[in-house]
């Protein structure tokens, strides 16, 4: 895990790979799941989550800055020690596997529901899998590039919304604060699985190539970016919907583009979700970028390049396994429950190890 | 492993066996000139096989000393000769009269009757004297060239109408004239395993990147073929990425292009014997430049320049939406376009896919049949084919009128292009996404959309990066190649490009 000058990524690319690492997926079913927890006043606890991942971001940007010419590999390696290290490295390996796994059987799920009923499996998987290898055998400011490049995609996502605001009724809102604190933390809970992706900081710092305070800024910007979008995204399905319909629709974003008409062109929502699908990609490319690092460290490949085939491979060969919706559901209860530990404790621990060691020489090992 | 030897030792073998179709490869043993005159005359006359175009004429000095004088006639301009040396030799009594004559009038002395072959070879004439063991090389080159004119392929309205001619030196003449630079530099080069094909490097010291010079020179010396080289094996070996489908070079017959992207930082390349010239590096979106965009209205360059770049999104994605549509997502189209749209594609007896290929394909042949011929046929192929193909196959029932429209605005978007190369690409690039689209609808769309986007993130050229300003983003750099700002406002650009560059 060498970090050489000339393939290191600006501040604003940054901003893009988080923001774009971030939406994806969950996009679709969000409003809905914040629903379940708060009703229509899931827009807070979306606020409240960001306010929470901002928080987190304190507990990374020490840690990363303190070992800032250090990979996150050696990092652990420098605080706890070559066998905890590799433990964990392993955990965090498994963990990026298991989320690349849940991104694209959930992807899979929603393209068999919407567009592609009888097409089999394995080539809807194959296709974004392979765009996903394509990219990921690049160095990293190629995919910042590719990043940058997409987010323009999103003035797109944000506009196909505003057809939600021909029959938009404000009352569906109110009244504000019917749901007690706990109410609303359970709410940001359910929408932490959407906010995934800022722990890419952890990884990509060493090839960030700006100040530290210019790092914090684009990335608490990609956060609130993030979340206002999702918030507009929200509010916009919590307008056009009814509290009673709601329940009923399980992609509630979809279904509000759908119910658009104009003469030039109908049914919104195959536009959408033909975005909602290079969303889908970055998300995956990126957490396929991790564990392809992982496998140069934990695993005797010694070229990022056969470790990103190798992780394709089984991430494809093992989302072929999952068959049944309750299965998947499952999995991605697993997946969200194990994400605290991934993504706050053990950071929180490596900080707090970190500061009580001392701190390390440059370029050591 | 032993068959694996076995058989590259028979492949090298084989190479070594090829005849070579080279012009040059001939070596001449050194020879030096002789002082009697007659076994100078046996010894070119054996080495040129007696070729009936070698003159040879007979002259003397003082009615005691003989000379020789031979050239080739299909070579060499008899005109310039009678002007520089026949007329003068009225006056020239004594050998030192002649050497005086011949100071005048550059000519060679050598020492070697062997280096005379490539001299003749040239157009040279030689002249060999009695008694002397040397002789003189004379210039009465030929020199016919095509007029300078406008070319074809690109075409202004406003702006200079001259263009490249075969002549390298020409070409340099002509950039010249429009680049008063004191740091505009030539580099000859000679490549090829015989190093028998001369090509310039043209850049302007400080402003293009020295690596870039360095790399191309790398690149250049690995070319080890004997063939007549040519602008497209060239191009080739200098492009970053061979296997991909778009051109990482621009060539074009202007000089007034080549100028401009000279005075940006790029690189010239002319090849002798032809009257294009490479630039290089390239981004993708040069190839959607034209220069009359900088001699009209702003607005103007600017709205035409958006509109190329939207013909390269439909040439690229029409055939494969229309496709898609037809046979995954008719719910997409409006309510009053259903009945239109039903009765035109309800009684084609071939699935979308079939009509699109057999249109496409149709057209691919109208255009490859047109386009070398001689004009007026070229015409009544484009009235045949077009019109009376097109209307005939709609009422014969074979291919619905809606695919005829989305075929006929596919091919005018992809003409749009003002590049040749750029348009070739484009053309292959919608086969991939049409079939795509008949197996996946959308999705399969989205899929090669986003290989080709991933694909042109990862491309450079010359390690420059290909989607400039697109990826890596530069605002300054989108206001400057993808829509065009008045120049005024561009100067301001100019003086902050260097630092905006260095960023990635």
């Amino acid at each position: 895990m060498e970090t050489s000058l000339n393939n290191r990524i600006s501040t604003t690319q940054v901003f893009f790979v988080i923001v774009q690492t971030q939406i994806g997926i969950s996009i679709l079913t969000l409003p809905r799941d914040v629903y379940g927890a708060v009703e229509w006043e899931g827009w807070i606890s979306i606020a409240i989550a960001g306010a929470v991942i901002q928080l987190v971001l304190l507990i990374y940007v020490p840690l990363v800055f303190r070992f800032k010419h250090h990979t996150f590999f050696t990092l652990t390696k420098i605080t706890l020690g070559t066998p905890i290290s590799v433990f964990i490295n392993l955990g965090y390996f498994f963990y990026f596997i298991s989320v690349s796994i849940l991104i694209l059987i959930l992807y899979y799920r929603t393209i068999a529901a919407w567009l592609l009923p009888v097409t089999p499996k394995w080539m809807i998987m194959l296709l974004i899998i392979s765009a996903a290898v394509y990219l990921v055998r690049e160095d990293i400011h190629i995919i910042g590039r590719f990043y940058a490049l997409v987010s323009g995609l999103l003035v797109i996502v944000i506009a196909v919304q505003f057809t939600g605001y021909t029959s938009a009724n404000p009352l569906y809102l109110l009244p504000i604060g019917h749901v007690g604190i706990k109410d609303y933390i359970e709410g940001a809970q359910s929408s932490l699985q959407a906010m995934l992706g800022f722990e890419v900081l952890l990884f990509i710092y060493p090839f960030i190539q700006g100040a530290k305070k210019k790092v914090i800024q684009s990335v608490s910007l990609a956060i609130w970016f993030t979340v206002s979008l999702y918030i507009f995204t929200t509010v916009s399905v919590f307008l056009f919907f009814s509290p009673d319909e709601i329940e009923l629709v399980p992609h509630p974003v979809l279904y509000m583009l759908k119910a658009y008409s104009s003469p030039f062109i109908d049914r919104l929502d195959l536009i959408f979700i033909s975005i909602w699908i290079v969303s889908v990609t970055t998300s995956l490319i990126m957490y396929l970028y991790l564990v392809s690092l992982f496998t140069q460290v934990i695993l005797p490949i010694k070229k990022r390049k056969t470790g990103v085939l190798f992780g394709g491979t089984l991430i494809f060969a093992i989302s072929m396994f999952f068959e049944s919706n309750e299965s998947i559901d499952a999995f991605g209860e697993f997946v969200s429950k194990i994400s605290y530990s991934f993504i706050f404790y053990i950071p929180a621990v490596l900080l707090i190890v970190a500061l009580i060691r001392k701190k390390p020489e440059r370029g050591k090992e | 492993m032993k068959f694996m030897q076995l058989f590259n030792k028979k492949k090298r073998q084989k190479n070594y066996e090829e005849p070579n179709p080279t012009i040059a490869d001939y070596e001449i043993p050194p020879k030096p000139t002789n002082s009697v005159l007659n076994t100078n005359r046996v010894f070119i006359k054996e080495t040129l096989n007696y070729t009936e175009d070698l003159t040879e004429n007979e002259l003397q000095i003082n009615q005691d000393t003989d000379c020789l004088l031979m050239f080739i006639e299909s070579l060499s301009d008899e005109e310039k000769l009678e002007k520089n040396f026949y007329s003068k030799w009225e006056n020239v009594y004594s050998t030192w009269d002649l050497e005086k004559v011949l100071k005048n009038m550059d000519a060679i002395k050598l020492l070697h009757v062997s280096d005379a072959i490539p001299h003749l070879l040239e157009g040279k004439s030689i002249l060999f004297i009695d008694g002397f063991e040397y002789c003189y090389s004379l210039n009465s080159t030929k020199v016919i060239q095509r007029e300078i004119g406008q070319p074809d392929n690109e075409q202004v309205i406003r702006g200079g109408h001259q263009g490249f001619v075969e002549k390298m030196i020409v070409n340099i003449y002509l950039l010249r004239q429009l680049v008063h630079h004191p740091q505009l530099t030539v580099r000859y080069e000679h490549i090829g395993e015989k190093k028998n094909t001369k090509l310039s490097l043209l850049f302007i010291e400080g402003i293009a990147d020295k690596e870039q010079i360095n790399e191309i020179g790398r690149r250049l010396a690995k070319i080890k073929t004997n063939k007549l080289i040519s602008s497209g094996l060239i191009e080739e070996y200098l492009e970053d990425s061979p296997y991909s489908p778009f051109p990482q070079y621009m060539s074009t017959e202007r000089p007034d292009r080549c100028a401009l992207n000279l005075l940006d930082g790029k690189i010239i390349i002319f090849i002798d014997g032809e009257s294009t010239a490479l630039i290089l590096p390239i981004t993708f979106f040069s190839f959607y430049q034209s220069n009359d965009d900088y001699n009209s209205r702003w607005y103007a360059g600017s709205f035409y320049r958006l509109l190329r770049l939207f013909s390269f999104i439909t040439a690229v994605t029409l055939p494969g939406v229309y496709i898609a549509i037809i046979s995954f997502h008719f719910e997409i189209i409006p309510y009053g376009m259903t009945y239109v749209i039903k009765d035109a594609v309800e009684l084609i007896p071939y699935p979308p896919i079939i009509e699109a290929f057999f249109m496409e394909l149709t057209l691919e042949l109208i255009r490859e049949a047109g386009i070398r011929l001689p004009s007026p046929i070229g015409q009544t192929i484009g009235i045949v084919g077009g019109l009376v193909i097109g209307d005939a196959v709609v009422n014969a029932g074979f291919v619905s009128s809606i695919m005829i429209i989305v075929v006929a605005l596919t091919a005018i978007s992809s003409f749009v292009v003002p590049a040749n190369e750029m348009n070739m690409s484009i053309r292959l690039l919608r086969f991939p996404i049409m079939i795509m689209a008949s197996l996946l609808g959308f999705v399969g769309i989205i899929f090669c959309l986003n290989l080709y986007l991933i694909h042109l993130c990862k491309l450079t050229s010359l390690g420059q990066p290909y989607f400039y300003p697109l990826a890596p983003f530069s605002f300054k750099g989108l206001l400057k190649d993808i829509v065009r700002i008045p120049h005024t406002k561009m100067n301001m650009l100019e003086a902050n490009k260097k630092s905006k560059n260095k960023e990635s």
